[in-house]
């Protein structure tokens, strides 16, 4: 995330509107109600597939 | 209807991509109000086969924003006349449109549009519940003593349209004029040099141009991404459905956003049902039973006497949605790249007012006055055009 109080209005209005719409595989953010849990799904939006999915807190060993 | 050249010419002054109501209607318009009909329209599947001919057919200009009330009053008036204009009948039918308030929170939004409304010359009011069943005598108002209905806004222009014909007749008008009409074109990229356009990538080989129109709604992305332009345009599926035909009984257009749900009848008898968006991005058409089940279910809440009634087909639809529910209309920072997109679940009522401002824009290479609130260059600015009464949002 940029730094809104050093980066330009334009750049921040980059970070906070502007968004990857192509068709691919995306990184969703998915709560489980039940159990307050937070986990990553990798999601192909083209096929409706699920690709797999972790705990948030592994992020970064699985991208 | 219309005539299938078989080559692209080597030069169009102006190449419009995506064959469905808005590009074809901005070409007629181009080719009908501006004398430019060295036009070609790209469309990689059949005319019409995209949200044109995915969507509910309802149109309506009573929204929250006085943007938004003028441009979708400039369309309702433009499809009052359009089937005698075009010699075909689109079955344009005013029922009445009624979107109904189980909460109090959700009547005071109304009456908040009802007064933007009528300020812009639109006919638009809140009704009590006996005007409610005195229209629609079938009606439910306790709705099973789950959410009973404390009101509505009523707006007495509410229609519904065959929308196929809808592009079929732009398409014609268009065609008629020279405009070229290329059905299973696909658009691979687009050349760009010094921030200028210069021609068009297909699959049916290069064309030459300096005017590019994008109007391809749920593709949005795939073109924006060959300009190498950034938008906040995210794609999510809109599932609808049609009963089996019955006798006329429903003459108004009903919507329960409470309910995520909006229903009409239409001339050959079916129920023509929507409700919210998939709440996630999505480039698939598929149908799911989640939907098919839930709608099913308010649906019974409003009108008990349906359970025996059979959904006949379901569908889905791409929409491309902005966060702020408004379309993106006009140039852009690539001379000569023209979008008209972020449609949303709001693009089938805006067709004849699309294709005309847009052919205005793209002839004088000017955003039309109508649609300048629209500009991409909103986001960069916050100047964000908040327009809650978009159909299928919860609020």
């Amino acid at each position: 995330m940029p730094d809104p109080d050093k980066v330009s209005d334009e750049v921040w209005a980059d970070y906070v509107f502007n968004r990857a719409g192509e068709p691919g595989i995306k990184h969703e953010w998915w709560y489980h109600l039940s159990s307050g849990t937070w986990f990553i799904a990798e999601h192909d939006t083209v096929k409706d597939v699920f690709i797999k999915t972790y705990l948030h807190q592994d992020m970064n060993e699985n991208e | 209807m219309f005539t299938e050249p078989d080559k692209l010419k080597k030069h169009y002054d102006v190449v419009i991509i995506g064959g469905g109501g808005h590009g074809l209607a901005a070409a007629y318009y181009l080719a009908r109000d501006h004398g430019i009909t060295n036009v070609a329209v790209l469309e990689k599947n059949y005319i019409g086969s995209g949200g044109t001919g995915r969507n509910t057919a309802i149109v309506r200009s009573n929204y929250l924003t006085a943007e938004g009330v003028r441009f979708y009053d400039k369309s309702i008036k433009l499809f009052q006349d359009l089937s005698a204009e075009f010699n075909l009948n689109l079955f344009y039918s005013e029922r009445g449109h009624f979107t109904l308030a189980h909460t109090d929170s959700a009547l005071r939004t109304m009456r908040w549009r009802a007064e933007v409304n009528k300020h812009m010359g639109v006919e638009s009011v809140l009704v009590d519940r006996a005007f409610i069943k005195e229209k629609i005598p079938e009606i439910d108002l306790d709705c099973g003593h789950n959410m009973p209905i404390i009101g509505a806004l009523y707006h007495p222009p509410g229609a519904i349209a065959r929308h196929d014909a809808v592009a079929w007749g732009y398409g014609r008008g268009a065609n008629m004029r020279g405009a070229e009409i290329h059905q299973n074109t696909t658009v691979t990229g687009i050349e760009v040099k010094n921030d200028k356009v210069v021609g068009v990538k297909t699959n049916k080989g290069m064309i030459e141009t300096n005017k590019v129109l994008s109007a391809v709604a749920g593709y949005t992305p795939h073109i924006t991404r060959m300009v190498g332009l950034r938008t906040p345009i995210v794609v999510h599926p809109l599932q609808a459905c049609v009963t089996e035909p019955i006798k006329p009984w429903l003459n108004a257009i009903v919507v329960s956003a409470s309910f995520h749900l909006y229903v009409s009848q239409s001339s050959r008898g079916e129920l023509v049902m929507g409700a919210s968006l998939d709440p996630y991005e999505l480039h698939s058409t598929r149908s799911t039973l989640d939907f098919a089940e839930g709608l099913s279910g308010h649906m019974l809440e409003l009108f008990p006497f349906l359970s025996e009634i059979n959904v006949m087909r379901q569908w889905a639809g791409l929409s491309d949605m902005t966060p702020d529910f408004s379309p993106i209309m006009g140039k852009t920072c690539v001379e000569g790249f023209y979008i008209d997109a972020g449609w949303g679940t709001w693009g089938f009522k805006a067709t004849p007012a699309s294709g005309k401002t847009m052919a205005s824009t793209v002839a004088n290479d000017q955003d039309d006055e109508t649609i300048k609130p629209f500009n991409l260059s909103r986001f960069g600015q916050y100047e964000l055009v908040g327009e809650k009464g978009a159909a299928s949002v919860g609020h």
